[in-house]
């Protein structure tokens, strides 16, 4: 497949001469028509190719009498790189005295794939083209022959023009009368290349009755021949004709044996392939049409090397596509380096206002650090200061509050012989010692513990047993008053106790008998500070 | 390779790539190294301008800090929180106290002053220091005069004195005899008490190799 570009103008090579057409805005244009036979030929090429559209690649289209077909059905089941070996030694094998060849896979609808060899041998003119072009210096889009091209044109024409009421022919035949030298015929099967001629252009001319009888008669000789392919007449059969309407009259079309037959002028034709011609005028020649036809193609069918037009076509086309890429490339490094060039006054800008900012910051921890080091003291030192004082804050107790609610738990036949009150704050001090930051709330709301010890004895003459409830009922009051204290007795009235050794005697109320026992007992209190 | 390609074509191709070369070369050697500069001091700057923000940040909560402590620290500096237990000065105290108790006389014992451990005076140089000061042989006809003693202690002591103990015994019952004594302006004790109290001030520390600053490190004894 070549690389083709959108633009193509194509170069017609026959066996009278050459045929220019270039693309234009209203459609295909013939530029030029050089006969072989003039004698400054390439001069007058070359000035062809330089005179217009330079800049669009030039497609050559040969359409010369020494192109030869074969068909190659007998392809096995290979893969893909296997086959493509296979393919080249049998093209090879085929055509090996011809220089130029190509292969070109066919896959007609409902039977085997086959390949279709082309060959031809490589003659002086197309070498001489080949330096006509490289010197207008032109770009060169591919070379292609004409019947191998022109396959979807003959169907698409056949589709356009008869109208199908039954069944589509299977066959179809082009004919036109080419400039560049004779009368081509292109005859398809299944809508692939089935049979192609060229009959050298006769004595009759190429316009009248005469031309149109030689049109038909050679086309006859074109059925002796797809008769032998294997057509009948019941498979159908289209045929048209490339010529002017002045021409058209001449035909006459029921003395063929054919299902469809249409005269077509060139405009009429390129109107069916959707293109357009300009200035081509009332005139037979069908070349415009084959030449507009794979002008429009995207690429090739059967893409022929010849190794002189490949030698400039390949390097025009790599510095083409080279430039192309190489034009997009500088557009997109322009483009780079443009954002790039912002990113970098953005960020130039940025960096200004960044070291405005930098500097306004500045000022003002400098003029804050100013007022901070006027200050007599250091944070750290006021938040140690604080947290020394609120640990000495809590080791410290009122004992007037505690000593109040004692004052008022004890009734007034209670008389205290001594009373004692201490406060171990011990453990706040260790605690501040810790290097460690104290996670108990407990253990931060400590406050040490109070132990407050009184001794006591009892107003008035009760007997040891009243005076040990008595001092059983004191032991309860002390625990509602002081919640969370633990309030024991030291030492009872008369040392005893309800469950432990007891010594005494049996007598009258008041002989005696408790009066040797101690008379005052010792309670001792435990608990936080209040 | 000219004629092949076309000059005009080779011309076009050359300064494309001359161009692109340039464009290539404006961006590795001018416009890149350029931004890579900007951009690294754009950096730097942002990371000053955060270091800053951070510092103003900090010095501002500080100086908040500051001005709402610095009173109370003030306060605490007043009141004696940084004495250093000059024991003339707890003689003089303990006099005060005395007047206030109301007690005609007490014996008062200041053990040598100690250390106590703590992780925050260190952090800061300082030292929490702390006196025992031990009352007895006080001179009560009631222990309403005793418990004024105690609550006073607390008090008098710049900036923070705690009680540790209290121990109040009663001495003798109230007979006709004590109280012929009183009217005869004998002294008649009818409680004994003893009473232990810390004062605790913090002080700097001295440096390593400097001798022990004013104050007075040793015990003393006062009545």
């Amino acid at each position: 497949m070549a690389l083709m570009a959108s633009r193509k103008r194509v170069l017609m090579v026959g066996g009278e001469g050459v045929t220019l057409f270039g693309p234009t805005a209203r459609g295909i244009e013939r530029e030029a028509a050089i006969s072989w036979e003039v004698p400054n030929f390439d001069q007058q090429l070359v000035e062809a190719l330089s005179e217009q559209n330079r800049a669009d690649p030039v497609l050559i289209l040969f359409d010369g009498a020494d192109q030869t077909y074969r068909k190659e059905e007998n392809v096995p089941n290979l893969a893909f790189y296997d086959r493509a070996r296979y393919i080249k030694r049998k093209l090879e094998a085929a055509f090996p005295s011809y220089p130029v060849r190509a292969s070109v896979q066919v896959k007609p609808p409902g039977e085997q794939p086959f390949y279709l060899f082309v060959a031809l041998p490589e003659t002086d003119r197309l070498d001489n083209i080949a330096a006509d072009m490289m010197e207008a210096n032109v770009p060169v889009a591919g070379f292609g022959l004409l019947p191998a091209e022109s396959v979807g044109l003959v169907r698409a024409l056949a589709d356009k023009i008869f109208v199908k009421e039954n069944k589509v022919s299977r066959w179809a035949v082009l004919i036109s009368q080419h400039e560049t030298g004779g009368l081509r015929q292109v005859v398809v099967k299944n809508g692939n290349l089935a049979l192609t001629r060229i009959t050298p252009t006769s004595e009759a001319g190429v316009h009248g009755p005469g031309w149109a009888d030689e049109v038909m008669r050679e086309f006859r000789a074109t059925l002796t021949y797809i008769a032998r392919f294997g057509y009948t007449a019941e498979e159908g059969l289209d045929v048209m004709v490339v010529c002017s309407s002045i021409d058209k009259q001449f035909f006459n079309e029921k003395s063929l044996p054919v299902t469809n037959f249409q005269c077509l002028t060139p405009l009429e034709a390129l109107t069916a392939i959707g293109s357009k011609g300009v200035s081509l005028g009332e005139t037979n020649f069908g070349d415009a049409v084959h030449a507009a036809w794979v002008a429009k193609k995207k690429s090739l069918s059967a893409p022929i090397i010849v190794p002189s037009i490949h030698r400039i076509m390949v390097p025009r086309m790599v510095a083409q596509l080279a430039g192309g890429v190489l034009a997009l490339t500088l557009v997109g490094a322009g483009f780079f380096l443009f954002s790039q060039y912002s990113d970098y006054i953005s960020v130039k800008e940025d960096l200004a206002d960044r070291q405005h900012q930098k500097e306004l910051q500045e000022q003002e921890y400098a003029q804050d650090s100013k007022v901070f080091d006027a200050y007599p003291v250091k944070p750290d030192l006021i938040k140690s200061v604080m947290s020394v004082k609120q640990l000495v804050d809590r080791s410290s107790v009122n004992i007037t509050p505690t000593l109040n609610i004692l004052r008022k738990a004890l009734d007034n036949d209670i008389k205290l012989s001594s009373l004692s009150f201490s406060h171990d704050a011990s453990d706040i001090f260790k605690e501040g010692n810790s290097a460690e930051p104290q996670k108990s709330t407990e253990k931060e709301k400590s406050r040490g513990s109070v132990t407050i010890r009184f001794k006591f004895t009892l107003v008035g003459s009760l007997d040891l047993e009243h005076k040990v409830q008595r001092a059983e009922v004191l032991v309860k009051t002390l625990q509602q008053k002081f919640p969370g204290y633990e309030v024991r007795i030291v030492s009872q009235f008369g040392n005893v106790s309800r469950t432990g050794k007891f010594e005494g005697g049996a007598a009258d109320k008041g002989a005696g008998g408790e009066g040797k026992q101690e008379d005052s007992a010792e309670f001792e209190m435990k608990g936080p500070p209040i | 390779m000219i004629k092949l390609v076309g000059f005009k074509r080779m011309v076009f191709l050359i300064c494309m790539v001359v161009l692109n070369l340039s464009a290539l070369g404006a961006y590795f050697f001018v416009v890149g190294p350029m931004l890579d500069d900007v951009s690294s001091q754009r950096d730097t700057v942002n990371g000053q301008i955060s270091d800053l923000q951070g510092k103003i940040a900090n010095i501002k909560q500080d100086m908040t800090f500051v001005k709402d402590n610095l009173p109370k620290y003030d306060t605490l500096k007043t009141d004696g929180f940084f004495l250093p237990q000059d024991r003339f000065m707890i003689k003089h105290t303990m006099d005060d106290l005395k007047a206030k108790a109301g007690i005609s006389n007490f014996h008062f014992t200041v053990a040598d002053v100690e250390e106590i451990p703590n992780a925050d005076a260190a952090s800061i140089n300082y030292k929490l220091i702390d006196s025992k000061i031990k009352v007895d042989q006080i001179e009560s006809p009631i222990d309403a005069n005793i418990y004024v003693l105690a609550q006073e202690m607390a008090h008098v002591f710049p900036d923070y004195a705690r009680i540790e103990s209290m121990d109040i015994t009663r001495a003798a019952e109230v007979t006709e005899d004590k109280l012929k004594d009183i009217s005869e302006g004998k002294q008649v004790n009818f409680v004994d008490a003893n009473l232990e109290f810390e004062w605790i001030t913090m002080v700097p520390k001295p440096a390593e190799n400097a001798t022990t600053p004013g104050g007075a490190p040793a015990g003393f004894r006062g009545q």
